[in-house]
């Protein structure tokens, strides 16, 4: 029964909000077994892809499916959601104690898990547009339950786009729709592979807007910072890691299901690759571009990482779209490696905001010496996000550089590796002024954080070096999403997988590297012991320093690098949308005044009165 | 027997290794400094004999307090030398390390500077031109390989006697935390 | 049994090796610079004295990061070298070794970066952030000439790189894509941190940068880690453009006139600002990269 899947997060939310307002740590923890829950009865439904189930409803004369189906790419999805949910689930359970708005959260909590699942499971526009208006709307309210003041307006940002852009898809199913007859997937691609390819092009890229606006792909990535430094502490790994993903998901299945790619394969093509979806890959180019820069620049460190996950949209959305087995299942690796350590760097984050109170990082420093697990988990994650070897996020990224090698595609690859490299400073930065450093006279006292939120982290920290010297567990399942899209698939090993030029190896990196390690530790012990001083003990031309204050380098770690880009980092895209919304109102002013002269909103109340009365007196329809 | 046989033979490549490569702190302390610069430079090469500039007290080896000391830099410069890490050593550059020289009455400096830190050797001149510092160097690195240069060692042992003086002439002295 | 030592043995001996050379290289530089400035110089051999006496130095510790990252430092590069043929020694071959060793060494700086400002000292940060704005510099030119040289020879192993430029030597990329040979020695010279790209370590600027508070031993596996940075840098260098070696000799001749033109480059200049510095190198030497790799595709 997949409705159980949904329907029992839902339930399961109201529960958690009722008990949550007698004891503050309960909602947390029934987010914690239903997700549990459905983890272990997913992994149970592995390998029935053939499972389906069908509701039917007749209104009005018109006969509607819905319909929920299970395969490869979906299981993943679902499986992923509910993994990271029980992780942050654990941590919530101390980390909102003093939380104000802690039942609202586990209720939107668990309805947004059980609608994610419910728009992976769907075969149908309807379906699918019901359950992604569902997570919007409670995503909204999750955001703005955030404890900074901007958190309302960032939300309502969040809002406008994703509910402009989801309104669109309406339309355009609502069409579909009057052609075939019926919301699914099938029938659409059938027809929109026979209608005329304009036309269908056309669809298509309305149907695949409230994706890009959800996977932060540029030009629509203005509300991803403000929702992430914004949103309670804990719900940022799950919007960073899942809720851009599922924009990823509906591009799959434009691209994939709904026959993109078949539809605009005579059309004209650059270097053998259609040039429409060359152009969705110069998008995630300039996304990864954009990102990367404006990360660099940032002091608040949720909004830093926020600009680190559009940039590593953009290197999913290439792979994607170069349409190459390679690429595919590149981006598939990265998109469930970017998961996993991006959770890992938000829970760390996480952490020490739940200890120091402030998400500024120049005014935290030295934390190392109270926090050490929390740094563990953070370096590890960092070394994965920049892509070094033995962790996870170098094969994604090794795999998904192979794939743009091999076809020779120069802008793109030098847009990768231009991410890939500045991805060294933007992750060094939080390293360098929150954990390293000097240690603050008012952190001085602050411990560790309590068990139940080094769990998730450790776990994580596992994970990481695990798929990094096993790949293959990875690829087991991508090789199946790639059979039922029906790309080829990627020849791979427990711990290699085949490139375009070669095979790569893990576990040899992985020996190899501890070797050096153990040489370089040999070489350390047998030299004489060193003394441990104290950090004020330090350089400083001769002066004693008293405060540590003045002798941390934080603000404006990278200004030399900020100042090449100062002029264009001013001309803010949020700032164009704004001015544009502000023109728009002020020349519908005019019409507006001279149409209606009383308040608009009392002429549509009475259109849609009239409209009501006519329909039930039988005039109209 | 053996122990000691391996650990002074040890020591004695160690001190080897020592006075071949000497990290010079670059503090200028007074005017005597203004004979560093040519030693230092293509005319008469300092670094021909292994010793070098160190940015830093934690990487030196060699503390040249050169001319006079006020009392000002007095703290300061044993900050810095609490700073440097065994072996180290300091050589008095210049009359006023010796007998307070030019100033030997005024009021602010000190008048001889073995009573605040342990010198290995004093370098004579007001100023020294390089070649004598070039000589006085030389004989350092002889002393160095010899294992006569134990200044850090006689500090350890009579810390009291330091600590006093200084105490003496400055009144109270932090001492590295 | 005997295999496992046998391996052991030729880690050692290439860590040694390549630790040996590298020191000597620095000397030998030192050497140089001091005759382009019309004085003698330290002995060539010197910076082997340099280490020992290091440690034999007594050394602070700001705690247990200020460890790690020194060991990690060293450790990262000596696992980077294995993959690197010198000459005909090759201890493992395997693809996709080219962008492998990039990002192994970048485990090294990131790992001296941690331990280093781990001390605490904002000289130490300065100096990181520069190091690291440096870096995005210079790697993107040198990563436009690995993807032209990858796609042209459709092999991404050093080693393989190395065989496609058998046969004659007018056959080396140095011949065959000068321009591409000229960039990727511009982008030489920012690696190995000499001016005008020197900014990160400025003496008296911020009192030598990221090594402010190592000394002794710290400093000593630091010396080590350069050392052998320079040979993989130089190693990486003669294998895509001058075509390898068959044996060590002419393979450690080869790198000895790269090193010496590098050097004799290096100063000559006064220091670059790091913008001013990050500017050069998306100007020129990307342009021309890029040109090259578009011919090469084209």
């Amino acid at each position: 029964m997949l409705t159980n899947y949904i329907f029992i997060p839902i339930a399961a939310a109201f529960i958690a909000y009722i008990l949550n307002k007698r004891n503050r740590k309960a909602g947390a923890v029934i987010t914690a077994l239903v997700s549990a829950y459905l983890l272990l009865s997913l992994t149970a439904l592995y390998g029935r892809w053939d499972i389906t189930q069908s509701f039917n409803l007749s209104l009005m004369g018109y006969k509607i499916d819905f319909l929920l189906a299970v395969n490869p790419l979906s299981w993943l999805f679902a499986v992923m959601t509910a993994a990271i949910s029980i992780l942050i689930a654990l941590f919530s359970i101390n980390s909102q104690e003093n939380f104000k708005f802690s039942s609202v959260f586990n209720l939107n909590f668990l309805i947004i898990i059980g609608s994610m699942i419910g728009i992976v499971f769907a075969r149908d526009f309807l379906t699918l547009f019901i359950f992604w208006e569902l997570m919007t709307w409670t995503s909204f309210y999750l955001i703005s339950a955030g404890k900074k003041k901007m958190a309302g307006k960032a939300a309502y940002r969040y809002i406008i786009l994703s509910a402009g852009a989801a309104y669109a898809f309406l339309m355009a199913s609502i069409f579909i729709f009057q052609q075939t007859g019926s919301f699914a997937f099938d029938s659409a691609a059938e027809f929109l592979v026979a209608n005329s390819p304009a036309q269908s092009i056309m669809l298509l890229l309305v149907i695949s807007l409230p994706f890009i606006v959800k996977a932060g792909i540029f030009p629509l990535h203005i509300w991803v910072k403000d929702a992430h430094g914004n949103a309670p502490k804990e719900f940022s790994p799950f919007l960073s890691g899942m809720m851009l993903k599922i924009g990823i998901y509906g591009m799959i299945v434009v691209f994939y299901q709904l026959s993109f790619f078949k539809i605009i394969e005579n059309t004209i093509a650059y270097r053998g690759l259609p040039l429409l979806s060359y152009l969705f890959a110069l998008l995630g180019a300039v996304t990864i571009i954009t990102g990367t820069i404006l990360a660099i620049r940032q002091e608040d460190m949720k909004k830093l990482v926020a600009y680190s996950s559009i940039s590593q949209m953009g290197y999913i959305i290439i792979g994607i779209a170069i349409a190459t087995p390679l690429g595919f299942s590149g981006s598939m690796l990265h998109l469930m490696n970017h998961l996993i350590f991006k959770s890992t760097i938000f829970l760390a984050l996480a952490a020490v905001i739940y200890r120091t109170g402030t998400t500024k990082m120049y005014e935290m420093g030295g934390l190392i010496f109270r926090m050490p697990l929390t740094f563990a988990a953070y370096l590890t994650a960092i070394i994965a996000l920049a892509g070094i070897p033995p962790t996870n996020g170098f094969i994604s990224k090794w795999v998904i550089y192979q794939a743009l090698i091999e076809k020779g595609y120069l802008f793109l690859a030098i847009a990768a590796f231009f991410g890939s490299i500045a991805s060294f400073m933007y992750v060094f930065k939080p390293l360098s002024t929150v954990f390293l450093g000097q240690l603050k006279p008012q952190h001085q006292n602050i411990k560790e954080v309590p068990l139940l939120m080094k769990i998730p982290m450790l776990i994580l920290i596992l994970v990481i070096v695990l798929f990094g010297v096993f790949p293959g567990i990875q690829m087991n399942i991508i090789n199946q999403i790639s059979g039922y899209l029906g790309i080829e698939t990627v020849n791979y090993t427990l711990y290699s997988i085949q490139g375009a030029n070669g095979a790569w190896n893990s576990l040899l990196i992985f020996n190899i590297f501890s070797a050096g390690f153990i040489i370089a530790l040999l070489l350390f012990s047998f030299a004489k012991k060193s003394k441990l001083v104290g950090l004020l003990d330090t350089y400083s031309s001769g002066e004693y320093i008293t405060d540590a204050e003045s002798y941390h380098y934080a603000y404006q770690y990278y200004r030399p690098f900020d100042r090449l880009f100062d002029n264009l980092a001013a001309k803010s895209l949020t700032d164009f949308y704004e001015t544009l919304t502000k023109n728009l109102v002020r020349s519908g002013e005019g019409l507006r005044r001279a149409l209606a002269a009383g308040k608009l909103q009392n002429y549509a109340l009475y259109s849609v009165l009239l409209f009501v009365i006519l329909a039930a007196v039988g005039w109209i329809i | 027997m053996n122990n000691n046989f391996v650990k002074g033979s040890w020591q004695e490549i160690l001190d080897w290794a020592q006075n071949k490569s000497i990290n010079m702190l670059h503090y200028c302390t007074g005017c005597g400094a203004i004979e560093l610069p040519p030693t230092m430079t293509s005319r008469y090469d300092m670094s021909r004999f292994g010793i070098g500039p160190a940015a830093t007290p934690r990487q030196a080896d060699l503390l040249l307090v050169t001319g006079y000391l006020s009392t000002k830099t007095l703290r300061r410069l044993i900050y810095t030398y609490e700073q440097m890490q065994a072996p180290k050593f300091v050589v008095g550059f210049g009359s006023c390390t010796i007998n307070g020289g030019m100033y030997w009455d005024s009021y602010n400096t000190i008048k001889q500077l073995d009573k605040y830190l342990p010198v290995e050797m004093y370098i004579a001149g007001c100023m020294p031109r390089p070649e004598a510092i070039l000589d006085g160097l030389l004989k350092l690195k002889k002393m160095i390989a010899n294992g006569e240069a134990d200044g850090y060692k006689r500090y350890e042992e009579n810390l009291d006697f330091y600590h006093q003086n200084q105490e003496a002439i400055l009144g109270e002295v932090q001492r590295t935390q | 049994m005997i295999d496992i030592i046998y391996r052991i043995g030729h880690f050692v001996l290439i860590t040694v090796f390549s630790m040996a050379l590298g020191l000597l290289f620095m000397g030998i530089a030192r050497k140089i610079v001091a005759r382009i400035q019309k004085r003698y110089g330290p002995p060539v051999y010197q910076p082997y004295l340099d280490v020992l006496k290091l440690f034999g130095k007594d050394a602070i510790t700001h705690g247990f990061i200020f460890d790690f990252g020194a060991i990690m430092a060293l450790g990262g590069v000596i696992a980077t070298l294995f993959f690197i043929p010198l000459g005909s020694w090759q201890l493992y071959s395997m693809e996709g070794t080219v962008i492998l060793v990039i990002y192994l060494l970048a485990i090294a700086s990131l790992g001296m970066a941690m331990g280093t400002v781990g001390s605490g000292n904002p000289q130490a940060s300065v100096g990181i952030s520069r190091a690291l704005m440096q870096m995005l510099g210079y790697e993107l030119p040198y990563l436009v000439i690995l993807f032209a040289l990858i796609y042209r020879y459709q092999t991404s192993s050093v080693w393989g790189l190395m065989q496609a430029q058998a046969g004659s030597f007018l056959n080396w990329n140095l011949f065959a894509y000068p321009l591409m040979a000229a960039v990727a020695f511009v982008v030489l010279i920012g690696m190995m941190g000499k001016k005008p790209f020197d900014s990160m370590i400025a003496p008296s600027e911020i009192g030598s940068g990221p090594v402010v508070e190592s000394g002794g031993k710290y400093l000593g596996m630091l010396l080590l880690q350069k050392s052998i940075t320079i040979i993989i840098e130089l190693a990486l260098f003669v294998n895509l453009f001058l075509g390898g070696a068959e044996n060590i000799l002419i393979f450690t001749f080869k790198m000895l006139i790269v090193w010496v033109l590098a050097t004799m480059f290096g100063s000559l200049f006064p220091r670059f600002r790091i913008e001013d510095g990050i500017k050069f190198f998306w100007k020129w030497p990307l342009g021309i990269a890029i040109l090259q790799a578009l011919y090469i595709i084209i």
